[in-house]
């Protein structure tokens, strides 16, 4: 059942629209109980608050999809929400289009917001999502870097998220210290209203990555038969995520202003002092800059848009297990 | 006036980013006037130049012991592509304080702008807000301290917003100011990308005149618009004082008012038209009686908008 869960009138013969696909099972999983007091498990599949990230467009898709071909298993309600800002995905913008506004630093009920339609948007959503037994917010990194998939978490929740954060079948879990400027996020104010949400980084924006999309969907349906609404006896291994907190992460920005070439693959192990990638001068082809890792560990954030200025983030280096490939 | 660069940073494809500094008088750092931060701020960069200019022809005149500095842009980058953001990365400068000097490129930025202003005495912020509509000019001040409210009530401009802090503007230079035990005042007026001739005059005679205040500058030397007199007192509002009327409905945007305005309760002040056949959707009358803090300036507003601000 697809459902409007915010309409609002634009200027020009258009509304704006946030629509959720309800799939629902009402069956239950034993014909002895009795279906109408039972409160239905709930999942939640949410992606687009930026615009430019578009791997979880296709992880929607592929859930679409196979709950539908397999719908016996449902034994719940999975929701999918692939466009939280609609119109930031069809003007290819990371922000909300004309006020220029990161969505994802609005949802918070207690901060003044600066437009009252995007609080409006914000507060609708996270009132449609409040309650769920889980739900997943799907970014796509941002056009600059390349990330492996991976959910990261505020430490404050990491004990109630991490049990579910292991069944996703992620590479990676990055357990950070709580961030005031991301008390505003989605995932933060439904945490903190009691509705677990998981934050995933996945790719890289404006591109799909399918073989993540695939890897990601596949977690998706094994915390699903965890939670109850998905019926799998079998369920298919997933991936042992690695645990990274804060302080096992290195930050290399660049030193100058260039073209930056990579010299690694992503997510690949490399030495202390192994050379990551140079920054190259067009004009004059002179290599200005050389990188080199500052210590052993997992490359497991890399640059993907080349044009980069002093300051600009080439790599994240997890230190704490060196040695590890693809 | 002594100038300097105050940071460089080289760019792959552009001539390298410079901020300019502008220091007059000598002695104990009481002011830096800090402007230009995003692109939108072409009036503050405006304002500031003209303090640079008044400041450089009355260089004598300032009280003995007492420096100033004026940062005019911080963001020439920005303001060069009529770009509100910063280019490369689309980060507000304006969020990134206090800044961290081996961080990203724009906390790099607002790193060396803190260092270099963190020790004054006194702060000034010529700024603006990301409303798509204008403001009448008024200073804008944190509830971190009381010693901002005083300095906010010397500019002598029409309204102090004494303003709650949301975690995002716990990134700002005002904010990290007070952190750092700077008095620290934001200016804000118009709208973004525009200049304003009769606030750039406001503006610039309300920095005088606080300088006046903070016995930086003699009252001889500034025009007469400057000096702080009685009748120049500041209403100051709380962000709970503030009456907001927002649009129930989208379309055409139709007003005549303009901020700083008196209306009355039950005033209409805009109307609302069908894009199409031309219809009045919807009339938006004033609540209250009072003063037009903000209006709405786009030819088309969405349903939820934030049509007017009356205080
Ligand atoms: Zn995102």
């Amino acid at each position: 059942m697809i459902e409007d869960i915010v309409d609002l009138e634009l200027p020009v013969a258009e509304r704006l629209v946030i629509r959720r696909n309800r799939l629902q099972n009402s069956t239950p999983l034993s014909t002895t109980k009795s279906e109408s007091t039972e409160k239905l498990p709930r999942i939640a599949i949410v992606t687009g608050v930026h615009g430019d990230e578009l791997e979880g467009q296709y992880v929607c898709a592929l859930i679409a999809q196979k709950v539908q071909a397999e719908f016996a298993r449902l034994r719940g309600i999975v929701d999918i929400y692939p466009a939280i800002n609609p119109l930031g995905i069809d003007a290819i913008e990371r922000s909300i289009p004309y006020l220029e506004l990161d969505m994802n630093r609005y949802f918070a009920g207690e901060q003044e917001r600066n437009d009252s339609y995007i609080a409006h948007m914000t507060d609708s959503v996270t009132e449609s999502l409040a309650g769920a037994d889980l739900v997943v917010d799907i970014h796509a990194s941002n056009i600059y870097l390349r990330e492996i998939p991976q959910i990261r978490m505020d430490r404050n929740t990491a004990e109630r998220l991490l049990p579910l954060a292991r069944l996703m079948n992620v590479d990676f879990v990055w357990i950070h210290e709580a961030i005031t400027v991301l008390k505003s996020t989605l995932a933060h104010t439904l945490n903190s209203r009691n509705t677990p949400t998981l934050v995933v980084e996945m790719g890289v924006g404006m591109r799909i990555t399918p073989v993540y999309c695939h890897e990601l969907v596949q977690g998706i349906f094994r915390v699903m038969t965890h939670l109850g609404i998905w019926d799998d006896p079998d369920p298919s291994p997933v991936k042992v995520p690695i645990e990274c907190k804060e302080g096992e992460v290195s930050y290399i920005n660049s030193p100058a202003a260039g073209l930056f070439l990579p010299a690694v693959e992503h997510w690949i192990g490399v030495a202390q002092g192994e050379l990551l990638g140079r920054i190259v001068q067009p004009l004059t082809g002179e290599v200005v800059s050389e990188i080199r890792s500052p210590g052993a560990g997992t490359v497991f954030t890399l640059r993907e848009y080349p044009v980069v200025m002093e300051g600009s983030l080439l790599a994240r280096v997890f230190t704490a297990a060196p040695e590890l490939t693809k | 006036m002594k100038t300097e660069v105050i940071y460089r940073l080289a760019s792959m494809s552009r001539e390298d980013y410079q901020i300019h500094g502008y220091r007059f008088g000598s002695g104990k750092p009481r002011v830096a006037i800090v402007a230009g931060m995003r692109g939108s701020e072409a009036q503050g960069l405006y304002v500031a130049a003209k303090l640079v200019q008044y400041l450089k022809q009355n260089e004598q005149a300032i009280a003995s012991g007492s420096e100033i500095l004026v940062i005019p842009s911080v963001n020439p980058y920005s303001l060069n592509t009529v770009h509100r953001l910063w280019p490369l990365d689309h980060t507000d400068i304006n969020r990134m304080f206090p800044g961290y000097s081996k961080g990203e490129t724009t906390q790099r930025i607002a790193a060396a702008v803190m260092e270099a202003v963190q020790d004054y005495e006194l702060g000034v912020n010529l700024t603006s807000t990301p409303h798509p509509g204008k403001h009448v000019v008024h200073a804008r001040i944190h509830r971190l301290g009381t010693d901002s409210v005083e300095a906010a009530v010397a500019f002598g401009l029409p309204f102090v917003h004494e303003h709650e802090a949301n975690p995002q503007e716990t990134g700002s230079l005002n904010y990290n100011w007070q952190i750092w035990n700077t008095r620290a005042v934001s200016l804000a007026g118009g709208r973004g990308f525009e200049i304003d001739e009769d606030q750039v005059l406001e503006l610039f005679h309300g920095v005088l005149r606080f300088l006046v205040v903070q016995g930086v500058l003699p009252k001889n030397v500034v025009p007469v618009e400057a000096l702080p007199l009685q009748h120049r007192h500041s209403r100051v509002v709380q962000d709970t004082d503030i009456c907001v009327v927002t649009t129930p409905r989208a379309g055409i945007f139709s007003t005549r008012c303009r901020p700083g305005d008196s209306v009355q309760a039950g005033e209409v002040l805009a109307e609302i038209l069908d894009p199409h056949v031309g219809e009045v959707r919807y009339e938006i009358r004033s609540p209250i009686t009072g003063t037009a803090f903000y209006v709405y300036r786009a030819p088309l507003v969405y349903e939820k908008m934030i049509a007017l601000m009356i205080v």
